[in-house]
């Protein structure tokens, strides 16, 4: 999983719910000129390769090892509070 | 309360806020649970009689971490501030990460304003809409970007899960509404296996929507916030189709209209919202989006960072049901009388800048934790000032 930013005209980004491993973040569409959207989200391997066949540019934002990274460092952080939490409950 | 929180500590939290708190905030479990037998509640603040009621969600999608903490520690703020009677204070900030490091100063809302929240409004926050869906996200990296909540699979299907943001009483059945072109556009979909925005069975399927619509209509809510990430975006109704003021029978009530929508910016159809209503929420969505410019100091990489744009829900894609177009529609209700409904759906974060898209990590969670209060506290002195 990748976080990308995708942009290409109107009518193919109208569509891009269609794609199997894309995710993309409705609210971050944004007009860049008449007939050309940007919209930013988490794309498979598969799912980028099927933008770039349809003729969609595709700007990498957070590689995958990266958004591995930052979720390693979250699920530290949980496994800390769930920790707390059954010391909480033990006193 | 340490980020990411998890579903109970959340829970927790709420019940800790209403015990510390007892002459002002008092804690109503919701009559519905959830599907994995969670009960959800909500906290209301009120420092008089007859406040205007205020309504702030969050957490409808489970792999949204931010937002939910945010909203505690904006009322924990809130609440101490006004106890104390001292000035809401929100820390200075210094992003590390970017070189050279970003400095975002301290800010303060007054204690004048903090009182007149207090005492002018009836404040009610549900800071987690969706607690089946976090705590499953939250149960293994593999889960953690899921969205929906935790429906079991229906019949001849083996999917889980409805968007509850999707699954609100307004054009629910979006391919009768729209016609094939805005039916096709729509994020909205009848795919039970669909992972993100699958509408459910019926309008208002879920024991989470209809939650969120008890104290909506119960509490007669007049200002409304539903907290999201990510696109630093603060929007305003409707998300079901484009804006317009010049023709009253472009309704999502009107069935005349049925199959004939489009969903495009632009098009021939428009959703009607009266020019003095949307006015209303231009206004106060810039006040919302320059109270974050403000606090953001002189450097102008904190300034770019800090930048919010107001704009209508829909820009390329239409969303059906969702709960800030739903709250909007309540005062079009004429049976009883419906009062008037200031609703937003703020999108805190961004993909950009490190801000880590749905999940920001631990160093820069209160760069995300500072634009929700400041935003807020804006809404909310508006509100109280209406």
């Amino acid at each position: 999983m990748h976080l990308v930013r995708i942009a290409g005209p109107t009518e193919p980004m109208r569509r891009l719910g269609e794609v199997a491993g894309l995710d993309f973040e409705r609210t971050s569409a944004r007009r860049v000129d008449e007939d050309r959207w940007q919209v930013a989200g988490y794309a498979s391997d598969e799912a980028l390769a099927t933008l770039r066949e349809r003729g969609l540019d595709i700007e990498a934002v957070v590689a995958h090892e990266a958004l591995e990274e930052q979720r390693r460092t979250l699920f530290l952080e949980l496994e800390a509070e769930a920790e707390a939490e059954a010391d909480d409950a033990v006193h | 309360m340490a980020y990411p929180a998890t579903a109970r500590a959340i829970e927790a939290q709420l019940g800790r806020l209403a015990a510390e708190h007892p002459s002002l905030c008092t804690r109503t479990v919701l009559p519905e649970r959830t599907f994995e037998g969670r009960s959800m509640s909500y906290v209301t603040v009120a420092g008089g009689a007859g406040g205007r009621p205020v309504l702030l969600t969050s957490g409808v999608h489970a792999r949204e971490w931010a937002p939910p903490d945010a909203l505690l520690s904006l009322l924990d703020r809130l609440l101490r501030a006004y106890e104390d009677g001292t000035q809401l204070l929100i820390p200075a900030f210094t992003d590390t990460r970017a070189s050279p490091d970003i400095e975002y100063p301290a800010a303060a809302i007054d204690a004048a304003q903090v009182k007149r929240i207090v005492q002018r409004l009836e404040l009610h926050v549900l800071a987690l809409v969706n607690p089946d869906g976090r705590a499953f996200s939250q149960s293994s990296p593999n889960n953690a970007m899921w969205r929906k909540n935790r429906r079991p699979e229906e019949p001849g299907s083996m999917c889980f899960g409805v968007d509850g943001n999707r699954n609100h009483d307004i054009a629910w059945d979006f391919e009768r509404y729209y016609d094939p072109s805005g039916a096709a556009a729509v994020a909205a979909t009848k795919d039970p296996c669909d992972p993100q925005t699958y509408i459910g069975p019926s309008p208002a399927s879920e024991p989470e929507t209809r939650n969120v619509v008890t104290v909506l209509r119960e509490r007669r809510i007049e200002f409304y916030v539903d907290v999201h990430s990510f696109s630093r975006k603060i929007l305003y109704p409707w998300g079901i189709d484009d804006d317009q003021a010049r023709d009253a029978t472009q309704t999502y009530r009107n069935r005349d209209w049925d199959g004939r929508r489009d969903g495009a910016p632009g098009g021939a159809y428009g959703e009607y919202i009266p020019a003095d209503l949307r006015d209303e929420h231009v206004r106060i969505g810039a006040a919302m989006r320059d109270a974050t410019i403000d606090a953001a100091g002189a450097d102008p990489r904190a300034r770019s960072r800090s930048r919010y744009d107001v704009e209508p829900s829909l820009s390329l894609y239409p969303a059906t049901g969702t709960a800030s177009d739903y709250a909007c529609s309540l005062q079009f209700e004429r049976d009883p009388p419906a009062q008037r409904v200031i609703s937003y759906t703020l999108e805190v974060g961004s993909d950009a800048d490190g801000e880590g898209g749905f999940q920001p990590v631990p160093a820069i969670y209160p760069k995300i934790e500072r634009e929700v209060h400041l935003t807020l506290m804006a809404f909310l002195s508006a509100a109280a000032a209406a």
